[in-house]
């Protein structure tokens, strides 16, 4: 077995925002799945979208500096293809997408986020994000890309919401996933 | 019904590749992935991760690409149908983008044993810390090939650049097939110098609850994997004592041989096969060639059933014009100096005798190839060869080269007219290292 689960966090009350702390070292790359709808009725255009649209939003080791993180953003809504990206601009990496409050009752989004090579201390962390959200009548699909500069080892990842946080029933989970020690074929 | 994700194989490049390859895949598992965190070498931008199956370098592939490259933000699609010798599935990027930026891609591949054709899905992205020159790629392909697959090849796109030191790929077999127990043990029932390696043969005992099989060496902890009955325990020292452990692994654990008898690795020069002609064929063909020696050497006596004194080579079918070759020739009188480059085969790899020559005269040679499964260098071959024909002769060197990295699986020789006449034989051997 190499994906193992580190920790689930099940949101309780809307605008809660958790923090895995003390990310285990010993995985090789990390991916946190989402699912997740957004408390507020519209939200300003931050993730990326339309106001119908919210986005979680990660940030790493408690850092807050603009300077150090990049996104980039690709989505499709059944009509138009549009990309967009926030440079140095954003005191956090935008990944993935979530419907707000006021669109089909009980649809989620569901971010699907990779970090590859997450404890090294020789690369930037590149994150992939896959997501998508359908409320029956209208929808986002989207990949996205982001960067946190730094070549520290993730110890925390902070989940927020660009606009409110996340919404009762939303489920945050955290994976290890270990590569292998063979060395030779 | 659970599935499970099994790493296979890791490598993790402590210096620059031109291919990465994973190889002897085990057949235990339902679907196959591979995660890539990877940088090129080069000053271009954006430069895509080509894949393909089994060393088939023939236009067995279509795919399916949407892209969007930032700044201006371009978002395109493209498609490819049956007119590449890869996928190019996935994406990275070199000194242009921001130090320390990896990509972040991932294949997956169902169904990868069966009898299907065979899909591919890739995604990929590489950021950069600007508004252009980020990269992100998605795309479906397909191998046009119901074999197996029992290896994949990674490339960078346009093949004359190279994957850093600190990439990072891993293969992972996926099975749906839930694992209640550790597997019994194996039995190992031979060792055998091969020159630079160990070859292990054991006994399964418990084949249908294991995903595949790995040998530790001791000392060293040298560990390859297989899913057959015998393994190949890479990079030995020589004059050194081994003793090898097989192990039979699944998700929750491995079963472990007793340790073998120890073996002193003494051989650095071993026989791979030798092919002997019968007057019926221009080509001699060595295929699947191990890759666990240091060098290859060729040894040959030749005659040809037509007129022509000359043996061509390829390299892994690979006829494009990467090759290049220059001679030295003395024949008892005045010496000749000659060259061809960007030739489509090594035109002279060695001298033969033909119709022309006296009955029962030979030609003969030793052709030396270097480093053949390096990953980072163009290969070299040298030769010593020529004819003695009692009033006349040639005695030659030449060197010859191979303008690719990837690492040789096959070597075809073929006449420069008519067949390669009977008596004629042909010896590969591996060097050890």
């Amino acid at each position: 077995m190499s994906m193992y689960p580190i920790a689930i966090y099940r949101v309780i009350n809307n605008n809660e925002e958790p923090t895995f702390s003390n990310i285990p070292q010993n995985f090789d790359h990390l991916q946190i799945r989402v699912l997740s709808r957004c408390p507020a009725s519209s939200v300003g255009l931050v993730a990326g979208f339309n106001s119908n649209f919210d986005a979680p939003y990660f940030r790493f080791n408690g850092d807050a500096t603009a300077a150090n993180y990049v996104t980039h953003n690709m989505y499709a809504d059944g009509a138009t293809i549009t990309t967009n990206s926030n440079i140095q601009t954003v005191t956090a990496a935008i990944t993935g997408v979530m419907p707000v409050n006021s669109l089909t009752a009980n649809a989620y989004g569901i971010s699907v986020v990779d970090i590859l090579d997450y404890s090294k201390t020789n690369k930037f962390k590149t994150i992939k994000t896959i997501a998508g959200s359908d409320v029956n009548g209208s929808g986002i699909m989207t990949i996205r890309s982001g960067m946190w500069m730094s070549t520290a080892a993730i110890s925390s990842i902070f989940v927020g919401g660009t606009a409110a946080g996340h919404a009762a029933g939303s489920i945050i989970t955290i994976y290890g996933i270990t590569t292998s020690n063979v060395t030779g074929a | 019904m659970s599935v499970s994700m099994y790493p296979i194989y890791t490598q993790t490049l402590a210096s620059s590749a031109g291919i990465v390859s994973f190889n002897n895949i085990p057949s235990g598992f339902d679907d196959l992935k591979v995660i890539i965190s990877a940088r090129n070498s080069d000053t271009v931008s954006a430069r895509g991760i080509t894949f393909r199956f089994n060393n088939d370098v023939s236009l067995s592939y279509s795919s399916t690409e949407l892209n969007m490259i930032s700044g201006p933000a371009t978002v395109s699609s493209s498609q490819f149908l049956g007119t590449n010798s890869f996928i190019n599935g996935l994406i990275h990027g070199g000194t242009n983008y921001t130090a320390n930026s990896f990509s972040n891609g991932i294949l997956d591949i169902p169904n990868y044993n069966g009898a299907n054709i065979k899909t591919t899905l890739s995604s990929g992205v590489m950021e950069n810390a600007s508004a252009t020159d980020s990269y992100m790629r998605l795309v479906s392909g397909i191998w046009n090939n119901t074999s197996p697959i029992t290896s994949i090849q990674f490339l960078p796109f346009g093949g004359t650049s190279s994957f850093v030191a600190g990439s990072t790929f891993t293969l992972y077999g996926i099975s749906n097939k839930y694992d209640t127990r550790i597997s019994n043990a194996p039995i190992i029932t031979s060792i055998t110098d091969i020159a630079g390696a160990a070859s292990i043969s054991f006994a399964e005992d418990d084949d249908s609850n294991t995903k595949n099989y790995s040998v530790v060496t001791n000392p060293t902890t040298v560990t390859n994997f297989t899913s057959k009955n015998t393994v190949t325990a890479t990079n030995l020292n020589l004059n050194t004592s081994y003793t090898f452990n097989v192990r039979a692994n699944n998700s929750l654990g491995a079963g472990i041989s007793k340790a073998s008898a120890s073996l002193t690795t003494y051989n650095n020069y071993a026989s791979i096969a030798t092919v002997s002609a019968n007057g019926n064929s221009n080509t001699i063909t060595f295929s699947n060639i191990p890759q666990h020696y240091k060098h290859l050497q060729i040894r040959y006596i030749s005659r040809l059933t037509a007129s022509g004194d000359q043996i061509r080579l390829n390299f892994n079918n690979d006829t494009s014009a990467e090759y290049s070759q220059h001679e030295l020739t003395g024949n008892g009188g005045s010496p000749y100096a000659g060259s061809n480059v960007n030739a489509t085969n090594i035109p002279i790899i060695g001298f033969t005798t033909g119709t022309t020559h006296s009955s029962n005269v030979f030609g003969g040679g030793i052709i030396d190839i270097f480093d053949y499964n390096s990953t980072f260098k163009h290969k070299t071959t040298r030769t010593t060869t020529g004819y003695d024909n009692n009033g006349s002769g040639l005695s030659s060197l030449f060197s010859g080269l191979w303008q690719s990295f990837a690492p040789v699986i096959s070597i075809t020789l073929t006449t420069q007219s008519g067949n390669f006449a009977g008596g004629s034989h042909f010896a590969l051997y591996g060097i050890g290292g």
